[in-house]
């Protein structure tokens, strides 16, 4: 059972006026329902996403319904023109665009094959690192 | 111009053995495709969730969010502040479920409005909804950030 836990902040002193935002959330990453097993098995990669194709990143085949699966997904572009798209259901669902230097981190369902996390990339090569935190997975049998 | 900074770190000593991970990120908000900061934001905002039906939270034909082009790299920011383990929000985008939140459990995602004529992303990320695992009360938290 391991302990893993994801912190975020958001912070600006002047976004709002008068109002300085300064929001930190943390929590542990725990299996679907429990309140004290975190999620215990990891994917972790660093790709580069060419454009003119869409990608599978993350195979929803092979995670779980109904399972806890925590996805971080990081642009390391340093073009602020370049972005990636991600997308599911064979990319008519849109989730939104990580411009260079943009992640993400959500709970992700992966409730059936369509499910899968795809990227598409725009202006040029990106890098992408990302990370599933999950409860495991059934692995592909090999042909 | 304003400075919004957003940083993750995710952390675990022992879900892998022999190897400390130690993700850590943070980059400045900016408007699509530009240097320039978000200037807008929803501020914080809380909805109770007491319903197993979908509550619409984020409605994607108001156009509300900065202007077309800038915003289409917005963020949202959504944490069920509810303390269960058991019970959860499930929060769909554009009528899919995109994931469950549990008590406690935030997420950040970028959120694209309206269309934008790139093929075969030409629409929006579509309205974002909440419901309930229960018919008890759930609170949820929610910000956007646009250019």
């Amino acid at each position: 059972m391991a302990t893993t836990q994801a912190t975020i902040s958001l912070r600006s002193s002047d976004l709002i006026p008068s109002q300085v935002l300064s929001l930190t959330s943390s929590k542990r990453l725990l299996k679907a329902g429990s309140a004290s097993e975190g999620v215990d098995h990891l994917d972790m990669g660093r790709v580069d996403i060419v454009t003119g194709t869409s990608f599978d990143l993350i195979d929803a085949t092979a995670l779980g319904l109904g399972k806890n699966n925590y996805i971080y997904i990081a642009n390391k572009s340093t073009s602020e023109s370049n972005f990636i798209t991600i997308s599911h259901v064979d990319r008519t669902i849109i989730m939104g665009r990580l411009y260079g230097g943009d992640f993400a981190f959500f709970p992700w369902s992966a409730h059936d094959a369509a499910h899968d996390i795809e990227v598409t990339a725009f202006n040029g090569t990106s890098t992408i690192e990302y990370a599933v935190f999950h409860e495991g997975k059934t692995l592909i049998s090999a042909s | 111009m304003a400075t919004t900074t957003a940083t993750i770190a995710i952390n675990s000593s022992d879900i892998m053995s022999g190897q400390v991970v130690s993700l850590t990120n943070s980059f400045n908000l900016k408007q699509a495709g530009s240097k320039t900061g978000v200037e807008e934001t929803t501020g914080l905002g809380m909805k109770v969730i007491q319903t197993t039906s979908s509550v619409l939270v984020i409605d994607d034909s108001d156009d509300a969010f900065g202007t077309a082009g800038s915003n289409y790299a917005a963020k949202l920011y959504m944490k069920n502040t509810s303390t269960s383990t058991s019970q959860y929000l499930t929060v769909t985008v554009d009528g899919d479920e995109l994931g469950r939140l549990y008590g406690g459990d935030f997420l950040f995602i970028p959120y694209k409005e309206g269309a934008d004529g790139t093929t075969p992303f030409d629409h929006g990320s579509g309205d974002v909804s909440v419901a309930a695992s229960t018919s008890e009360k759930l609170i949820l938290e929610y910000m956007v950030f646009a250019g």
